[in-house]
């Protein structure tokens, strides 16, 4: 079983292969953080796997059929992935879709599409900027430029009041984002950009169903280490339907892959929804 | 039993703040039945309970515990080797009483088989195909195939194997559920 070096200091653990100094040094550690707990868990599920695939030594099995196997739950878990891999070796793999034959004429029918939008456009546009002359001659004034979208992030601005103001300073500039829960979202993950000088992060996380009164939020960083903990989260209405809606500081996002877990507001609670989407900032 | 003067103290000495100790706590509690579930012991709910009711005492009876985690685990493993012993013990009378297998009642593989399809249908159709796929084949294919997973959908291998593992839980959780329910009705 090739592994990592902390992987393979927690298989060690899990195996009873640590010296004892170690052993109660990340005891500490786990008892105190449930991050720690999580990640051992992993370990966890890949020695059942290599145990079932054949693929640890006669020590390292009799070791984990002693220690972990031996319980109640590691019974479970050994049953669990014996039945998904038998499972799963029973069900064909998803075909990638084929190219149909009309593949070619798609192309056509699109960019014809594409050209009448963008002529439309350019005689909108040149309408507007006629029509929009006529009209600064008469009286100056300001709007918001906000705009909504579903998972689209975009910079929103609230009026302000000179005519040409600085670029991101802006105090209450917010990057936005909808997500969909990882179950609904087979593509790509959604991407956030948080432009320069924004001071808060809106993320409105869709619910597949509203069942609970309230909600606990935890933002996961790259290597799934807990950023943040909100509670007492309520659902609210939105156009999508029920969502719960988080405002975050942006100084807490750096680039790279973030994930929420979205579960009911009690101790000890599985999460019921999780939202993974990509930082990039500007 | 821990009382509830012990329990207010150790949640004190926990965290100041009321609802961080609550947290903390259910962490203390799940790591210690973890402790026990990795040593093969199979009342690990009780053993946890039962490290958690001694540390509790310490903490009434005012003796000064500078590191609470490190204590904790400390006396997990004095609890530990007391079990030991206890199995030993019972190893030795046993031996010497007529062979009874006394087998552990466990669910026949097509209730089992019938609760793992309805919780993978519970869990939704993207995730129990992305249970599938992750399970699907061995070796190196299975390595080639996860990473293709994690590039599919835009993230990391760690990150796919952490939802591979909460997803898991939940189905774990859903089983048992599934199971007693139906030992339930059968009675």
């Amino acid at each position: 079983m090739k592994q990592s070096g902390e992987d393979k200091r927690l298989t060690d653990y899990l195996l009873g292969n640590l010296p004892e100094s170690e052993e109660i040094r990340l005891e500490e550690q786990y008892l105190a953080n449930s991050d720690a707990q999580d990640r051992l868990a992993a370990v966890e599920d890949d020695l059942v796997e290599a145990f079932l695939e054949g693929q640890l030594s006669a020590r390292e099995r009799k070791q984990l059929e002693a220690r972990f196997l031996a319980s109640r739950r590691g019974r479970r878990k050994l049953e669990l992935a014996k039945s998904l891999m038998a499972l799963a070796s029973q069900q064909k793999p998803v075909q990638e879709p084929k190219p149909s034959p009309f593949y070619p004429l798609r192309w056509v029918f699109t960019t014809a599409a594409l050209l009448l939008v963008f002529a439309l456009g350019w005689w909108m546009s040149v309408n507007m900027r006629q029509s929009s002359t006529s009209e600064r001659a008469a009286s100056q004034s300001n709007g918001t430029n906000a705009q909504k979208g579903p998972a689209v992030a975009h910079p929103t601005q609230t009026p302000v009041p000179t005519a040409n103001p600085p670029e991101n300073t802006n105090p209450t500039m917010i990057a936005s984002i909808v997500l969909s829960p990882v179950a609904r979202n087979t593509d790509q993950s959604a991407r956030l950009t948080i432009p320069q000088g924004a001071r808060t992060v809106q993320i409105q996380l869709d619910l597949e169903v509203d069942h609970h009164k309230s909600y606990r939020a935890t933002l996961l960083g790259a290597g799934d280490e807990p950023k943040l903990n909100r509670r007492h989260l309520k659902a609210e209405s939105t156009r999508s339907g029920r969502a719960v809606v988080l405002s975050l500081p942006a100084s807490l996002f750096e680039q790279g892959e973030y994930t929420i877990l979205l579960g009911p507001d009690q101790n000890g609670s599985t999460p019921i929804a999780e939202y993974t989407f990509i930082v990039q900032k500007k | 039993m821990l009382s509830k003067d012990a329990l207010e103290k150790l949640l004190v000495h926990l965290d100041e703040d009321r609802e961080r100790a609550g947290e903390k706590y259910e962490t203390l509690r799940l790591g210690l039945i973890r402790f026990f579930e990795w040593r093969g012991c199979a009342f690990s709910e009780d053993h946890a309970d039962e490290t958690i009711d001694r540390v509790a005492r310490r903490v009434v009876q005012g003796e000064e515990i500078r590191n609470i985690h490190n204590y904790t685990a400390g006396v997990a493993r004095f609890v530990f080797m007391e079990i030991m012993k206890e199995r030993e013990k019972q190893q030795i009378a046993l031996r010497q009483l007529p062979q009874d297998p006394g087998r552990e009642e466990t669910p026949d593989d097509d209730t089992r088989g019938k609760c793992l399809r309805r919780c993978l249908q519970a869990l939704g159709p993207e995730s129990s195909q992305l249970i599938m796929d992750y399970y699907r084949d061995e070796g190196r294919n299975k390595i080639d195939l996860r990473k293709k997973l994690a590039e599919q959908r835009g993230i990391s291998a760690h990150t796919l194997r952490m939802r591979l593992q909460r997803l898991r839980d939940r189905l774990e959780e859903c089983i048992a559920d599934c199971l007693n329910s139906r030992s339930q009705s059968d009675q």
